[in-house]
């Protein structure tokens, strides 16, 4: 028996733990995949509280939908599917939220809020640190539209490939590619100012 | 807020989206590393020769360079806990549960309790045992003189008195007997059958057996 059958025996012995609503099985689970699943809800939320939030109720509704699993794709990528849901859930809740409170902002002349990468505006001396960057990059993130913010963070940020990405999403795979494509020139439109082109070398690409 | 079906795209149909051209497929393969050597050599070459459009290329690898180099996010170390919590709330704690009372079995206390109800119900509804009587027995039961009965079931088995040792009064005579040792088994058996009857004592004597047999009067 070759080390990948192993790893299929082991695999599917626990996801049949897993039905079996074993706690040790569960616990293992999240262990696993609680970094990776906070990770990109975090990247599609950008907001912290929201995303331990979304994050718990990612490992509740596994845990309580762990039977509808067929094993048409790996556990990652039906984690994955389920995670990518919630968050288009939330960020629907959270949007309807922001308009009724801007609503009522509006009735009291407050001026529109600018755009969140305005907070990064350079200086000729400035020296991004990484973290500045992060949160520059995080920034330029929360102004893609919603679609194209999952695709983007699933591929470029997460390492997905598009086959799962499709499956993730329940997208065609063109339509998959072309959100992409759209999602990384919005990206590079908002952050080519903080952007050196001459940066570029052999170990970037 | 309802938890969603992970299985149904929340948003339902995604609308059509315009189809890449062959240059911005080449492209986000160049980008994504999916281009053979050949492939990538003449795309680079082609940004080589171009130098907006590898100025672009050039600063869209460098965002995804950033995308790609961006720190993962820790879960919170307590994340299990709230997790564990919430299902164990939701499953009213048969799940991740702490107290005896979440972990008592109730199914097995219901069930014990079920099947010892039904064993109860059973043995006391079940209808009496019949008891085979053979037709001297009945005689026996019905003839409201049971001691001359029974002497004369004896009788069938040898010569009986009335033991001058047994108890004098009460409901029991005693009388006493010798029976051939290959009959014995036999007034033993038909002894079992008479709730009237009953086999006080049995002696060797040669080749019979004394028996002592008391009678209902």
């Amino acid at each position: 028996m070759s080390a990948s059958d192993d790893d299929k025996v082991l695999e599917a012995r626990f996801i049949a733990a897993l039905k079996a609503r074993d706690e040790r099985a569960f616990n293992a689970l999240v262990a696993r995949f609680q970094d990776r699943v906070y990770n990109l809800i975090r990247r599609l939320l950008g907001n912290p509280e929201e995303a331990r939030d979304v994050t718990q109720e990612v490992f509740v509704s596994v845990f309580e939908k762990v039977d509808s699993y067929r094993g048409d794709s790996s556990i990652a990528t039906w984690i994955y599917r389920i995670a990518t849901n919630h968050a288009k859930n939330r960020i629907k809740y959270l949007s309807r939220r922001k308009d009724r409170q801007k609503e009522s902002l509006e009735a009291m002349l407050v001026p529109p809020t600018s755009s969140r990468l305005s907070a990064f505006v350079p200086r000729p001396d400035q020296v991004y640190t990484r973290e500045t960057v992060s949160r520059l990059v995080d920034a330029a993130l929360g102004e893609l539209d919603e679609e194209q913010r999952i695709v983007v963070v699933l591929r470029d940020v997460e390492g997905q490939s598009y086959e799962d990405i499709a499956v993730i999403t329940g997208l065609q795979l063109g339509t998959v590619k072309s959100r992409l494509h759209r999602g990384r020139q919005r990206l590079k439109e908002a952050l080519a100012p903080f952007i050196d082109p001459r940066d570029f070398g052999e170990d970037e690409q | 807020m309802s938890t969603p079906d992970p299985d149904r795209d929340p948003s339902g149909a995604p609308p059509p989206e315009p189809e890449l051209s062959a240059d911005d497929e080449r492209m986000n393969a160049w980008l994504d590393r999916q281009l053979g050597p050949g492939d990538a050599q003449r795309f680079e070459q082609e940004l080589a020769d171009d130098p907006a459009r590898g100025k672009d290329a050039r600063t869209l690898a460098q965002v995804l360079a950033q995308l790609r180099t961006l720190p993962t996010e820790q879960a919170p170390r307590d994340l299990l806990d709230d997790v564990q919590s919430d299902i164990r709330s939701r499953s009213r704690g048969r799940y991740f549960g702490y107290h005896w009372k979440y972990r008592f079995p109730y199914e097995a206390l219901l069930t014990a309790l079920f099947l010892i109800i039904a064993v109860v119900v059973y043995v006391v509804a079940r209808p009496a045992q019949v008891l085979l009587i053979p037709i001297e027995a009945k005689t026996f039961l019905v003839s409201g003189s049971d001691l001359g009965v029974g002497a004369r079931i004896l009788s069938d088995y040898g010569s009986f008195v009335r033991d001058p040792e047994g108890p004098v009064g009460g409901p029991w005579v005693q009388l006493i007997g010798d029976v051939a040792g290959n009959r014995i088994e036999a007034l033993r058996t038909e002894l079992s059958l008479y709730p009237s009857m009953r086999l006080d004592s049995e002696e060797v004597v040669g080749a019979a057996v004394r028996v002592r047999v008391a009678i209902k009067r």
